[in-house]
């Protein structure tokens, strides 16, 4: 919901909150060392372009396999701040009993998604194990395995959120989205 | 039939119950894909990792880190000075200056949604303080920003480029006249608004004081030209120019303005990856969306009718322009460039209508769904800001997105607008 969050009474945190907080202090980390390697490959590039003329063939490659990477494993971190763009027109304005129950149902299908991209992602990822990729001749199973790595990580931050007494039903926050 | 209903249905039902938009997306094409039947499900996957990557897409996250450097390097209020001083002596000067910071923020962020909330946290506060009611605030800094994917650098860009093998550059020089054209719309406005009604002026500033601001703020002033020159001289593809600009940023940030240290730099990297993480999301979903529109075969269908029905381009401009206002309002911008550019550009292309004409217009367009209601991101979160309703703030915005509307009509009429550099 688009509500201000407004300091309320400190909520005492469970289990599932302090493991939640833990494994996304932890991801959050993994995404932003990432996102430097892409920054520092692709500074690489343009200097053994430009300065030491030859072309670089893996910097590209490295960068765009961290972006798969990073959006699925990002995806995963921002589900329980409520990070995803959501329509909340409809929930802003529903009784809570109505609100619990649209909740659950929005979870079950969360869930369902993302079995399925996970299930048929690993399926995916076999069915082209023995590919190499292009530049550096890295097997694809290791590539296309962001798929169901990011699928699961965001199955357990959608349980963990369930679990949690903070933030149970992970809709938006106030200052938008990531 | 059946299926399309299914497609289209579920994928609006599940996000009005709140399902985030990426996902609804996903799972109302897995929906219609077990309605087919003989499709294996590891279309969606394989459609997720191809419209994640991609060399040109790398951009995103570059402009994204370059926009949370800058942020995080405190440029908001080096900015928000400058645009005090050169607009306080006018009527309804707060107003004005959170126009012109907005244009100065676009030319630095590509992302409306990070801008408002950057900006507005600051601006809408300020702006109630100075009596302007709470539904005009929030109305000024939604409508104000977007412009942010409109002047370059621009996320939608660079995903429409990709999608229908422009040139990004092309594209982001096309952005501009129309975004400064929206800016000067937005002033006549705000300007006419602060008059009828009397809002406050808030002093006039001197020649050296506009010099001081200007100085403060002229390191993230020169990101844009860089940016643009940068990509115009050809030297840099948009990728690396991208990446570049994060590393001025970030030596702004540590040399000139002493803000960013490591612990800083971490945060803005990982806020980054997030930004990113939620936009790619949303583009790779939508490809796994237009996949299945495709198999069922709309996008054939649509043009058919289209073509049959319509040979006139601007009257296919019109009804596009109407669809797409409609889109706006309910569906997120890149997702619908992702979902919409394979169907209507081939169509706009057979019309004789210019890509770069034809792109920057559905950019915009779709921008302009960020201020209606009820999906608009930006007035959401400026509603938020302002401690107002949605209603209300829709109040608030309606003038602006008359103006707005208004621009789109100019901008469909008058195609020499957007294609001044190319």
């Amino acid at each position: 919901m688009l509500t201000e969050d407004t300091p309320n009474a400190p909520i005492d945190k469970n289990w599932a909150d302090r493991l939640s907080d833990g494994i996304a202090v932890v991801l959050n980390f993994v995404i932003a060392s990432m996102l430097f390697v892409m920054c520092a490959v692709t500074v690489w590039q343009v200097f053994s372009r430009y300065v030491l003329n030859d072309a670089s063939s893996w910097s590209e490659e490295v960068a765009r396999i961290m972006m798969t990477y990073m959006a699925l494993i990002g995806s995963a971190v921002v589900i329980k701040t409520g990070g995803h763009v959501t329509v909340t027109v409809l929930l802003d304005r529903v009784s809570p009993g109505i609100l619990k129950w649209l909740l659950i149902f929005r979870d079950l299908f969360m869930l369902f998604t993302l079995i399925i991209v996970g299930w048929s992602g690993f399926g995916f990822a076999q069915m082209n194990a023995v590919q190499l990729s292009a530049a550096m001749d890295l097997p694809m199973i290791y590539v296309y395995a962001a798929l169901w790595l990011g699928s699961g990580l965001m199955i357990l931050m959608l349980v963990l959120a369930r679990f949690s007494r903070t933030n149970v039903n992970w809709t938006a926050q106030a200052d938008g989205f990531e | 039939m059946l299926i399309v209903t299914t497609l289209l249905g579920t994928t609006l039902l599940l996000m009005l119950i709140g399902l985030p938009i990426a996902f609804s997306i996903i799972c109302g094409s897995i929906l219609s894909l077990m309605l087919i039947g003989n499709i294996p499900l590891m279309v969606i996957p394989q459609n997720i990792f191809t419209g994640l990557d991609s060399f040109s897409l790398l951009a995103i996250p570059f402009f994204v880190l370059a926009g949370s450097l800058m942020t995080s390097g405190g440029i908001t209020e080096k900015l928000l000075a400058l645009a005090n001083a050169i607009m306080g002596r006018f009527r309804g000067g707060l107003a004005m200056s959170a126009v012109l910071s907005s244009a100065m923020f676009a030319g630095i962020s590509g992302s409306a949604v990070a801008d408002t909330s950057a900006l507005g946290r600051i601006m809408i506060p300020a702006m109630k303080k100075s009596g302007y009611p709470a539904n005009f605030s929030a109305g000024v800094l939604a409508a104000a920003n977007v412009m942010a994917p409109i002047i370059p650098p621009s996320i939608p860009f660079i995903v429409v480029a990709t999608l229908t093998n422009q040139s990004v550059t092309t594209l982001f020089l096309a952005g501009l006249i129309p975004g400064l054209f929206y800016m000067l719309t937005m002033f006549l406005m705000v300007s006419y608004i602060s008059r009828k009604r009397g809002y406050p002026m808030h002093g006039r500033a001197t020649g050296g004081e506009i010099w001081a601001a200007f100085k403060g703020a002229s390191w993230a002033l020169l990101l844009p030209v860089f940016v643009l020159g940068g990509i115009r001289s050809g030297v840099f593809n948009i990728t690396e120019c991208a990446v570049v600009a994060a590393v001025y940023a970030l030596l702004v940030g540590v040399f000139v303005y002493r803000k960013i240290t490591l612990s800083v730099f971490v945060d803005s990297l990982g806020s980054a990856a997030r930004t990113t993480a939620v936009i790619m999301m949303i583009v790779a979903a939508a490809k796994a969306f237009s996949w299945v529109m495709a198999y069922v075969g709309i996008p054939r269908s649509i043009a058919d009718f289209v073509l049959d029905n319509i040979s006139d381009p601007l009257v296919f401009l019109i009804f596009l322009n109407i669809l797409l206002l409609l889109v706006g309002m309910f569906i997120e911008t890149n997702a619908a460039i992702v979902m919409l550019m394979p169907v209507f550009f081939p169509i706009a292309v057979s019309l004789g209508i210019d890509p770069t004409h034809f792109s920057v217009l559905v950019v915009v367009n779709l921008c302009v769904g960020l201020i209606t209601p009820p999906a608009g991101l930006c007035l959401n979160i400026a509603s938020v800001l302002a401690k107002t309703t949605l209603e209300d703030a829709v109040k608030g915005v309606l003038p602006f997105l008359i103006m707005a509307i208004f621009v789109i009509a100019v901008l469909t009429l008058v195609p020499s607008l957007v294609l001044v550099f190319s």
